[in-house]
């Protein structure tokens, strides 16, 4: 029999701000102690290695979305229905019609416009000086242009990146400061029910959900929850992604210039830098029903924190797994998740990373990176701000 | 049983038994192609279980639909062929199957 009892606990706070910056050692511990460890607060079961992490995204049946991916109550009964935390048939409903845009063949028309806006704006900062590169790159086309592809009004679209830091921070378990996440989700909340279809723009990706309740696909209440899927995840999660992506070639030269001399390597730099740097550090699962990790049972109603961000640095599966090598082959990665729920964004995440890359290969020789100040975001791993210089 | 036969994008052929109820991607997986990612797991969402049909098998495969017709046409890997393996259920009906890993891209 199973002994529950002797599942290690891990004693240290992942959450406390100091670990939210400097996550990694805590992983290697935590992978080190069992592919089971406790925490103390909150208190859950996590996996933190890559294989049990893949095949728990794998096995929806047992790990369910529907109760919940994050810490909280709060958080885990957002009150309506939304894609993330949705299981079986409403998922596969919703998520069929909220990937629609964002698949690679609809996503191909925005890339030529997408490619011209960064170059630009590359271009502008080219031997400008030291300024802020999550401020003036990472957060140049979401903002500029991802947003405008979601179709919230002015005032909605104005309020993305706060609703978004909000909601990942919202994530983690309650503490010191948490209130004013909910209230910032309580508003989008607000927002989200009151908003009126007719004012959301035509043609957008938000507005064309409307159409799916008059055809029979979706409910009301679902169509306007898959909402939440466009506006939540879609810009904060790519700006942070670019400013590692930024960070790891300014401050590995050698890499930087065998991509300027074989840009066929760029695919593979984007992957190895989410995989190293991943952004969404983790989501819970609900067990439905007794769940089982090597002679482990995790048992049903327990919350299972999966650790997307530890097991991209598994020395199990990844070789040198703290290095940052755009040459080696990391496409088994799950910073994206796997299973079901897989990033519906992935597909545009890689473009804009990838436009930006071109843009930077093009038009730049030298990348020169300073001290990046750490988000101690509960959800988010990533740079507040990131000093930079283009020459 | 059915048998499947199954190349690797390194050219490793290899045929194995295949369970009905299981799609074309699931097998290939379990029979330990690694080269085929199923980054989803069959939910027709990454295109990373791409395979080329033998021409002489697809007509008893069929087209692909609709969803995966978009997330095909992504690939420069496309040919008449292609379909994405976790959305072919394999059965007594596809005995004998030949299917070739796409390389990505
Ligand atoms: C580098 C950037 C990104 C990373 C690392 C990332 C990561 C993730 C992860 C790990 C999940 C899985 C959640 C789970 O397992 O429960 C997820 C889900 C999701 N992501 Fe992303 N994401 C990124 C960008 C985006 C973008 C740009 C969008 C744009 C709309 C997006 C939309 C979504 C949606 C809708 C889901 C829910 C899918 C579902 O439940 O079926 N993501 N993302
Ligand atoms: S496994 Fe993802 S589309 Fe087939």
């Amino acid at each position: 029999m199973p002994q529950l009892t002797q599942t290690p606990v891990y004693e240290a706070d992942l959450f406390s701000p100091a670990a939210l910056r400097e996550p990694f050692g805590h992983y290697r511990a935590m992978r080190d102690l069992g592919p089971v460890v406790r925490l103390r607060d909150p208190d859950v079961y996590a996996l933190s290695r890559f294989d049990d992490v893949r095949d728990a995204l794998q096995a929806p049946d047992a790990l369910s979305n529907a109760g919940g991916v994050g810490f909280s109550d709060e958080f885990n009964q957002p009150g309506g229905p939304n894609l993330i935390q949705s299981d079986g048939d409403r998922h596969r409903r919703m998520r069929s019609e909220v990937i629609r845009p964002l698949l690679p063949a609809q996503l191909k028309q925005h890339r030529p416009f997408l490619k011209s806006l960064i170059a630009e704006r590359i271009k502008s900062l080219v031997g400008r000086g030291p300024f802020d590169a999550i401020a003036e790159v990472a957060r140049f086309l979401p903002t500029a242009a991802i947003s405008a592809l979601v179709g919230l009004p002015e005032e909605g679209r104005a309020s993305m990146l706060d609703w978004a830091a909000a909601t990942f921070n919202a994530v983690g378990p309650r503490r010191e400061g948490s209130e004013r996440d909910f209230e910032v989700l309580a508003g989008w909340r607000t927002y989200l029910a009151n908003l009126q279809w007719e004012s959301i723009r035509e043609g957008s990706w938000a507005r064309t959900l409307q159409g799916t309740i008059a055809a029979g696909r979706l409910s009301e209440a679902e169509a306007r929850g898959a909402i939440s899927a466009y506006v939540l995840p879609s810009l904060d999660t790519t700006i942070l992604a670019k400013g590692h992506l930024l960070h790891g070639l300014a401050r590995h030269p050698g890499q930087w210039r065998m991509l300027r001399d074989d840009p066929s390597l760029l695919p593979g730099a984007v992957i190895e830098s989410v995989r190293h740097s991943s952004v969404i550090r983790w989501f819970s699962r609900l067990a439905r029903t007794d769940y089982q990790v090597e002679d482990e049972v995790i048992p049903a109603g327990s919350r299972l924190m999966l650790i997307y961000a530890s097991a991209n640095r598994d020395e199990r599966r990844f070789e040198d797994p703290d290095r940052f090598d755009i040459t080696r082959d990391a496409r088994a990665q799950l910073a994206w998740g796997s299973g079901p729920h897989l990033c519906g964004g992935m597909h545009l995440a890689k473009m804009e990373m990838e436009v930006m890359l071109e843009a930077l290969v093009e038009h730049c020789e030298v990348l020169e990176a300073g001290e990046p100040e750490l988000l101690t975001n509960r959800g988010l791993y990533g740079f507040a701000s990131l000093p930079f210089e283009l020459r | 049983m059915a048998s499947l036969t199954i190349t690797s994008t390194r050219g490793d052929t290899r045929t194995v038994e295949g369970a009905a109820g299981l799609s074309v991607m699931e097998i290939i997986r379990k029979a330990g192609f690694d080269d085929l990612q199923a980054l989803c797991g069959g939910s027709c969402a990454c295109a990373t279980c791409h395979v080329h049909v033998h021409p002489d098998d697809f007509a008893r495969v069929g087209p692909p639909n609709e969803d995966e017709d978009d997330l095909l046409d992504s690939s420069n890997e496309r040919t008449p062929t292609s379909r994405l393996s976790c959305q072919i259920p394999f059965g007594p009906a596809l005995d004998g199957l030949r299917v070739t890993v796409a390389k990505e891209g």
